[in-house]
């Protein structure tokens, strides 16, 4: 497993994170594949960028002020593609007022390694701790 | 991608759907490596394959007679496979006798062991929608 890989996938995450956290949706779609598959829970799987950046506005980015922190544990790097899970923490605070809705979960998810060498998210599976209140 | 392997995944997951179809608890702890991690939908993360035993047992086996099926497509590398898939179960109530359909998709990780069968080390699903609140 290259350590040149691996600071490439942590800092796709990073990025992921930073754009989420910044209501910039278009830097946070550019860490996703083109073929990107997103499995959120209570919801049906949505495949392709577009769906999935449609939907992530409409659920996250429009209503929410976002602040998202992400671990990887467990990376494995198997040549162009890298799998790993870990922990998320986030809030959600609603835009037009309102309290503040604090998570936590854990996720799995695959990394494609790009033609320039950079990695983007190619699949996420995620779901929370318990219950939202 | 070794044939065999392939067949050998196919193979445990005929066999994953006929445990859970029999709500087999011990038999599915076995389907489980030692280490292995389930992220299941709002509730902790899952360690262990006793843990990932013990909570489909409550959740699932003990009150429910399963109808389950599954899909799994995986890509192997050497001894570790990373895969995804959809899956449906029809979970009818032992105590009054109600059915729920519950449909989703999952992401699994399985490691091939000494003996060259393969289990899950790692799996988390979700379901398509939310549970629809009883009448």
């Amino acid at each position: 497993m290259s350590k040149k890989d691996v600071a490439k996938i942590k800092s796709i995450v990073r990025a992921y994170c930073a754009a989420a956290n910044s209501d910039n949706p278009d830097a946070w779609q550019k860490t996703l594949d083109d073929k990107v598959l997103w499995l959120p829970p209570d919801a049906p799987k949505l495949m392709g960028r577009k769906a999935v950046v449609a939907f992530s506005k409409e659920r996250f980015f429009d209503p929410y002020k976002i602040k998202l922190s992400v671990k990887l544990n467990n990376l494995k790097v198997h040549g162009a593609k890298a799998f790993a899970s870990g922990s998320f923490s986030s809030s959600l605070t609603p835009k037009a007022g309102g309290d503040t809705i604090n998570l936590t979960g854990k996720h799995m998810c695959e990394f494609r390694k790009q033609k320039d060498g950079s990695w983007k998210y190619g699949e996420l599976i995620w779901n929370n701790d318990k219950p939202l209140a | 991608m070794a044939k065999n392997d392939l067949a050998k995944i196919k193979a445990f997951n005929r066999q994953y759907i006929a445990v859970c179809n029999a709500g087999d608890a011990a038999a599915f702890e076995k389907m489980w490596t030692k280490n292995a991690v389930w992220l299941t939908p709002d509730a902790p993360k899952l360690k262990g394959n006793k843990a990932v035993a013990a909570f489909a047992k409550a959740q699932f086996f003990d009150p429910f007679k399963i109808k389950f099926t599954q899909t799994l497509k995986v890509k192997i590398f050497r001894s570790e496979a990373f895969g995804q898939g959809t899956f449906r179960a029809e979970l009818t109530s032992k105590a009054d006798g109600s059915t729920v359909t519950r449909t989703g998709n999952f992401i699994a990780g399985l490691e091939k062991q000494k003996d060259g069968s393969w289990k899950y080390s790692q799996g988390s699903f979700n379901y398509d929608s939310p549970l629809a609140p009883s009448p």
